[in-house]
């Protein structure tokens, strides 16, 4: 098996003998170290939760969000390089004001997915351009049913019903089989979810969640709601676990 | 404002030479028109087809410029086609009327088109939307257009009701449009009628004899 310094991996438009292009695994490196998304269907509707970095010793929130609304029934939870998710998302609301222009309806579903994975999947094809570094977990509402779709860095979307990207994200789809089976409602699925991402990582050093939640209490996406994950968890359950 | 408005000049009403009317009903809409196209005072066609298909189940109504709605009808239903490629399913009726004022609006300068689009959708049920001269989406009920609707105006006002039947809806647009053929000099032939459902399309002609003549109290 060829190894790093083989020369196959100095460029996107250079395969190596095996049929993997080393770049674009280069890239999926920064996903597998940035924030945690995480996804899910629920009963009511469908919840969008990610781990608020902190990038600054003195652990200030400023306002660095990592799920964006793109119109009333979409929103993008995005792990990776900021600089390349503020792009994409910039993109995509042009692609959707524009769509709504000429057609009066929001761009949502499988069209709003196949725009934003034909852009990232561009990014492969040419020398001259390099992949995008970030990944993302779309939730939509497309005719009054919820969605999840996920699109990875080389173009590919999948549609499902919950999953994660970002560091420890193996760990929590592991955790996800099990909470998704059993259907909860969006209230509940937040609870849930945030518990056992807290139980895989004892030293959380993030002490909020941001959470994007569609459900039949407040249908519309307008703007994260912030979690507490320390004193919310202390509340869930029966003892302290820390 | 242009006014190279055809071959012959001698036409001042600007929403020449028509009546077209659109109704909606709970499952459908029912479309009719004339069928008269004039250029000044030669009849040019006298059984022309005024309600045109942009999709499988949107039917629009044209007046004004015969040139002008043409190439209209023909550009929406190339996007709409494109459209419903893409997102995979029948295009809806709102989208189609949002196309057609995107044309007209941003051309309305050069364009003398007044149309009604009208159709079934699955997530909207039967829809009628209006189109006029300069732009703009009004939707509404009942729609009446064309030159010939002026004199048409007090009857649709005082005959139509919420709620009418298929047949009721089809009678109403066929006394309406005769009604509007017998005042103006514009509008005449025959009567198209296109029935929009759920179940499909259905056309219907109504020839000159089998008119409704509902004059018949005092005219012979």
């Amino acid at each position: 098996m060829t190894s790093i310094k083989s020369g196959y991996d100095l460029s996107i438009a250079t395969y190596s003998p095996e049929g993997r292009v080393f770049q674009i695994e280069y890239a999926s490196t920064i996903v597998k170290n940035s924030q945690l998304v995480v996804g899910a269907i629920c009963k009511d509707g469908l919840v969008l939760i990610s781990e608020k970095n902190c990038g600054f010793q003195n652990k200030n929130f400023l306002n660095t969000e990592n799920i964006f609304p793109i119109n009333k029934t979409t929103a993008i939870g995005a792990s990776g390089k900021c600089g390349d998710i503020h792009y994409l998302i910039g993109r995509t609301r042009y692609d959707d004001t524009t769509h709504r222009e000429f057609f009066s309806e929001s761009l949502t579903g499988p069209l709003l997915v196949a725009r934003i994975s034909a852009l990232m999947h561009m990014h492969t094809v040419y020398w001259h351009l390099r992949p995008f570094g970030c990944s993302g977990i779309i939730g939509t509402i497309s005719d009054f049913s919820p969605e999840i779709y996920v699109i990875f860095q080389t173009g590919l979307f999948i549609k499902c019903y919950g999953t994660a990207i970002g560091n420890q994200s193996e760990m929590t789809k592991i955790s996800l089989e099990n909470i998704l089976a059993k259907f909860h409602t969006c209230r509940k699925n937040i609870e849930v979810i945030s518990k056992s991402i807290k139980k895989m990582n004892p030293k959380l050093n993030v002490q909020t969640l941001e959470i994007f939640c569609f459900s039949k209490e407040k249908p519309i996406f307008s703007k994260p709601i912030s979690y507490n994950i320390l004193t919310e968890n202390r509340r869930i359950s029966n003892f302290f676990q820390f | 404002m242009n006014t190279n408005w055809g071959p012959s000049t001698d036409v001042q009403d600007p929403a020449l030479g028509t009546t077209i009317m659109a109704v909606a009903f709970d499952g459908g809409v029912v479309m009719g028109a004339d069928s008269r196209t004039s250029t000044g005072t030669y009849v040019w066609n006298r059984v022309s087809d005024k309600i045109t298909s942009v999709g499988d189940k949107i039917f629009v109504c044209r007046s004004g410029s015969a040139a002008d709605t043409q190439a209209v009808v023909d550009v929406i239903r190339l996007y709409l086609q494109m459209h419903s490629l893409e997102i995979g399913k029948q295009p809806e009726v709102p989208t189609a009327a949002n196309l057609l004022n995107q044309v007209c609006y941003s051309n309305k300068d050069n364009l003398m088109a007044g149309m009604i689009c009208a159709g079934w959708d699955e997530r909207n049920g039967g829809k009628v939307f209006s189109v006029p001269l300069g732009g703009g989406v009004f939707p509404h009920p009942f729609v009446i257009g064309g030159s010939g609707s002026g004199y048409i105006y007090g009857y649709v006002d005082s005959n139509f009701r919420e709620g009418m039947s298929k047949a009721e809806c089809q009678q109403f647009v066929k006394n309406a449009v005769s009604l509007a053929m017998w005042r103006d000099g514009s509008s005449g032939g025959v009567i198209r009628m296109v029935t929009i459902t759920k179940d499909g399309v259905e056309k219907e002609m109504v020839s000159g004899q089998n008119l409704p003549h509902l004059a018949k109290g005092w005219c012979p």
